[in-house]
């Protein structure tokens, strides 16, 4: 089937990302020191080890992995969220922001920089505010109406629109010479703070989350028929959405409170992935992953190695992003109908 | 309509009705009272200024609070009196309020306008390097009007020029190759050092060191730990407020620099302003840099006399051998007995 | 060929919408191998009893009974296995190809499985055979006629393998020879076993395809009973006749 051989695909080129990705950064090392590393990690020795193997090592595992490791995680996580909200709300131009959830997890880091909370804490908190968003966001539609698909999106609105002023206010009220510069750069989105630690929190989420999304791919297919008309086909529509919502609103606050705001990969991402393999949710998501990690490598790659400065690279994914969005766009079009 | 008006009014019953006209440092005049005895000071790093040159009853609005600057207040707790505001965005009507005759801002930025259309002199007081630095104080004598301030002033002036040459002297015969390459860092979590147009840069230079920063311009710009490694740098010095380093962060990046095996990290030193970053401790910052990166050229200067001596001459105050190791190690002062201030 | 227990059957149903009662105390049942039209001027309510019918909307008196149990107590996958909808056609915003939508039938059956097993695939196959659609297998529905989209739906209803199946107005935007082959699927659907219910406008069509006729006016089951003795032209005037004086 063509479309398991795209997703192969897709995988391997993962695979070749992550390791060209392995070469790529601001210390000197060339790819046969970067090879031999990893070769005697795996406990393979293909010859004496070089004099800096050492240096080698740490730069390759304490430096260059985490980050690579932290991309994958967080591009995987923000393009599953997205594709799984295009696919509830029926609308291919939904991004995992609808509902609040990057206003609030903003919100709650900047909190945590004012509190002094430390990394930990502000990562802690980043969560929470997500999440918090949405709960109100959703609580906000179900005053309304709980079964309309559009009180949804005014609630998000609302909530997206609530958490941004309070963020305005931590950002007018925090120390404009140490605390209003880190919130900033928080908010850009970046990838330095991915600790190893970090990273293991990360990693099964993001890994149970993608798979637990992708498995209600086809319930997700009979959902885009329509509310009423996927309940004849047997669908759970409201446990269904919900679910949905609440999985990937947790996967994307977990990317914000590691790696900052980092935008477009949510929208654009699936919208590649449906152009590879069609509109089936089952493949979608799961490619979608592929695809979203792969395309935040890049970013991150480029973020970290373009010049010594760091860039935030979630300025890299916004711009990429908007190039690949426009470049891809008049393809894009069979992907849909308006 | 009525604030104008109520501007217009302050503005003419200041107890000395004439004024001169000042050039600030973005090269705007403005028509400053002989004596101005309400001032706003809006930058971080201009209070230290105005404290050394005497004007620290003057000071009505600053934005340097207690909990950031715990050695300012101790040094100068008449600072107390002032009204401590959040940043250089202050409302026009704010000023007028409180009856300010003279605002120190950073830069020139679009609420200085407000301040100009109600009639308080601005007086823009940014500096980059040791040479803007002189001339921002030059230029604060001149606002102050006092003559205690002038004289500190040209005081001042001379102490750098002997301090500069005096480190220069004693590094002439310095190779380049003895010159330990130094990152300055400002903060760690996000990790961010100073690179080249930085008074950090300039210290480190005079200092007898290399800014190990290459293809940084500017300050407090994000870096990351395995940039850093590849600079490898012979020193590190840790700015005041950056955090601790954590030596088996990163995966044990850290451990594999030439400063941390040699045990050559530093923590800044921070008194009434941090010393590294554009105050007026900079003399004592070049000092501690110098004997810092070459302890055998300036093995004979005690820091501890000279923060101490620098203090009694240019703050007024008496600072205790204690104090003044505190300040030396970037920790606060001792909280006192009765737990106040 | 029909069968003496009721697959559904509605019990002194009575559903308000609003302020308004949309149907009054309705009783009827659906039998197995019975095929059924039901008529009615447009706001009759018959888009109701279709919401009813299916377990979408729960009356506000009366039991709505399916296969011998009260409808909440099914749930909706269960629901799903018994009866199958096929509504007017719409077009949905992803090109999902026609096999994707036919084996969206198969979702009551295994919701989660990735992809189809043996069994789902060949009822799949199986009908879209049936509705000789099987060519179009791969073309995305959002490129099909109306005609063609019908064919694809009414096959989804077959793959689901319910015995009950619920039409909303088939015949829209059929021509002739396709209304004629539907009706003919319908025939054979019913003389297999399964209770077919479907809306249509057409009387005289109505007469001479289906078994049984429900005619419904403001809310109330005006005639029921064989298709061809129901629709004779003086109950079918009564029926379609305006309220009052107005023209339409």
């Amino acid at each position: 089937m063509r479309a398991s051989v795209v997703g192969c695909l897709c995988f391997a080129g993962l695979i070749v990302v992550a390791m060209v990705s392995a070469c790529v950064g601001r210390f000197p090392l060339h790819a046969g020191q970067v090879l031999h590393a990893m070769l005697a990690a795996a406990g393979v020795e293909p010859g004496p080890p070089p004099p800096d193997a050492d240096m080698v090592h740490t730069i390759l595992f304490g430096a260059r992995l985490p980050r690579i490791g932290g991309a994958i995680c967080v591009g995987a996580a923000l393009s599953v969220a997205g594709a799984a909200y295009q696919a509830v709300f029926r609308n291919p131009l939904v991004s995992p922001g609808l509902l609040g959830v990057l206003a609030g997890a903003g919100t709650g880091a900047a909190l945590g920089i004012v509190w002094g909370a430390g990394p930990a804490g502000v990562a802690g908190l980043s969560f929470v505010g997500g999440l918090a968003a949405v709960a109100f966001g959703v609580g906000v539609a179900h005053m309304f109406d709980a079964a309309s698909m559009l009180m949804l999106v005014f609630g998000g609105l609302i909530s997206s629109a609530l958490f941004t002023a309070l963020l305005s206010l931590l950002k007018y009220v925090a120390d404009p010479q140490n605390q209003l510069p880190d919130i900033v750069f928080w908010l850009l989105g970046s990838l330095t703070q991915v600790t190893p630690r970090a990273l293991s929190v990360l990693v099964l989420p993001v890994l149970v989350g993608t798979m637990l999304l992708s498995a209600c791919g086809r319930m997700l297919d009979g959902l885009a028929m329509g509310d009423e008309e996927a309940r004849t086909l047997g669908i759970p529509v409201m446990a269904l959405r919900y679910g949905v919502i609440g999985g990937a609103t947790v996967l994307a606050a977990l990317t914000v409170s590691v790696a900052g705001m980092i935008g477009w990969v949510g929208l654009v991402v699936p919208h590649v992935a449906r152009l590879l393999v069609g509109p089936c949710n089952m493949r979608v998501l799961p490619v979608s992953a592929c695809i979203g990690a792969i395309f935040l490598l890049v970013c991150d790659d480029l973020a970290r190695s373009l010049s010594a400065e760091e860039i935030p690279v979630g300025l890299i994914a916004d711009l990429l992003g908007v190039v690949v969005f426009v470049s891809v766009l008049p393809l894009l079009r069979r992907g849909w109908r308006a | 309509m009525g604030a104008l008006a109520w501007g217009l009014m302050t503005g003419a019953a200041a107890p000395a009705a004439s004024a001169r006209d000042i050039t600030d440092m973005a090269g705007t005049p403005s028509s400053v009272p002989d004596h101005p005895a309400r001032i706003a000071d809006l930058w971080f790093a201009h209070n230290e200024l105005v404290l050394m040159l005497g004007g620290a009853p003057q000071i009505v609005m600053t934005v340097d609070r207690p909990q950031a600057r715990p050695w300012m207040y101790q040094v100068f707790p008449v600072l107390y009196q002032a009204h401590a505001v959040n940043g250089p965005q202050v409302n026009a009507e704010t000023l007028l309020r409180d009856r300010v005759d003279l605002v120190f801002v950073p830069e020139a930025s679009a609420t200085i306008a407000a301040f100009r259309a109600v009639g308080v002199p601005v007086l823009v007081s940014s500096f980059h390097d040791s040479d803007g630095l002189l001339r921002v104080v030059d230029m604060t004598a001149t606002a102050l009007g006092t003559d205690t301030a002038r004289a500190t002033a040209a005081s001042y002036r001379a102490m750098m020029h002997d301090t500069v040459d005096n480190v220069r002297t004693r590094l002439a015969d310095l190779p380049a190759t003895a010159r330990p390459r130094v990152v300055h860092i400002q903060s760690l979590h996000p990790l961010r050092v100073d690179g080249t147009d930085s008074i950090v840069d300039e210290w480190i230079t005079l200092a007898g060191g290399v800014n190990a920063a290459t293809g940084i311009s500017g300050n407090m710009k994000p870096v990351s730990a395995e940039q850093v490694a590849a600079w490898n740098p012979d020193v590190i010095i840790l700015g005041p407020d950056s955090g601790t380093l954590d030596q088996n962060a990163d995966g044990g990046v850290w451990q594999r620099m030439a400063a941390v095996r040699a045990g050559r990290v530093y923590q800044n030193p921070s008194g009434v302003f941090p010393w590294d970053r554009y105050g007026s401790e900079l003399p004592l910052q070049i000092r501690w840099a110098a004997r810092t990166l070459h302890p055998d050229r300036f093995a004979d200067v005690d820091m501890v006399a000279v923060t101490r001596d620098f203090y009694r001459t240019y703050f007024h105050y008496d600072l205790n051998a204690g104090d003044a190791a505190r300040i030396l190690a970037a920790q606060p002062p001792q909280a006192a007995p009765d737990g106040s201030r | 060929m029909k069968a003496d227990t009721p697959v559904l059957c509605l019990d002194h149903v009575r559903f308000r919408h609003g302020r308004r009662t949309v149907l009054h105390d309705l009783s009827f049942a659906i039998h197995a191998g019975e095929l059924t039209a039901l008529l009615g001027p447009n706001g009759a309510g018959k888009t109701t009893l279709l919401r009813l019918m299916l377990g979408l909307v729960q009356p506000d008196t009366g039991q709505v009974w399916l296969d011998g149990r009260p409808m909440a107590d099914w749930s909706r996958r269960e629901v799903a296995r018994r009866i199958a909808y096929v509504p007017q056609g719409h077009v949905p915003l992803f090109p999902y190809t026609v096999r994707d939508i036919v084996g969206m039938g198969r979702l009551a059956e295994t919701p989660f499985a990735p992809s189809l097993r043996a069994t789902d695939c060949s009822a799949v196959e199986h009908a879209m055979a049936e509705l000789a659609i099987t060519r179009l297998a791969g073309r995305p529905y959002t490129d099909l006629s109306g005609g063609e989209r019908q064919a694809v739906l009414l096959a989804r209803a077959l793959a689901q393998g319910a015995r009950t199946l619920i039409l909303d107005e088939p015949e829209t935007g059929l021509d002739h020879g396709q209304k004629q082959r539907l009706y003919a699927l319908l025939r054979r659907l019913a003389e297999q076993g399964h209770a077919v219910v479907a809306t249509t406008h057409d009387p005289f069509q109505a007469a001479r395809v289906f078994d049984r006729a429900v005619l419904l006016r403001d809310g109330r089951i005006v005639g029921d009973g064989p298709a061809e003795t129901v629709l004779c032209a003086d109950m079918v005037d009564r029926l379609y006749a305006p309220h009052g004086q107005t023209a339409i």
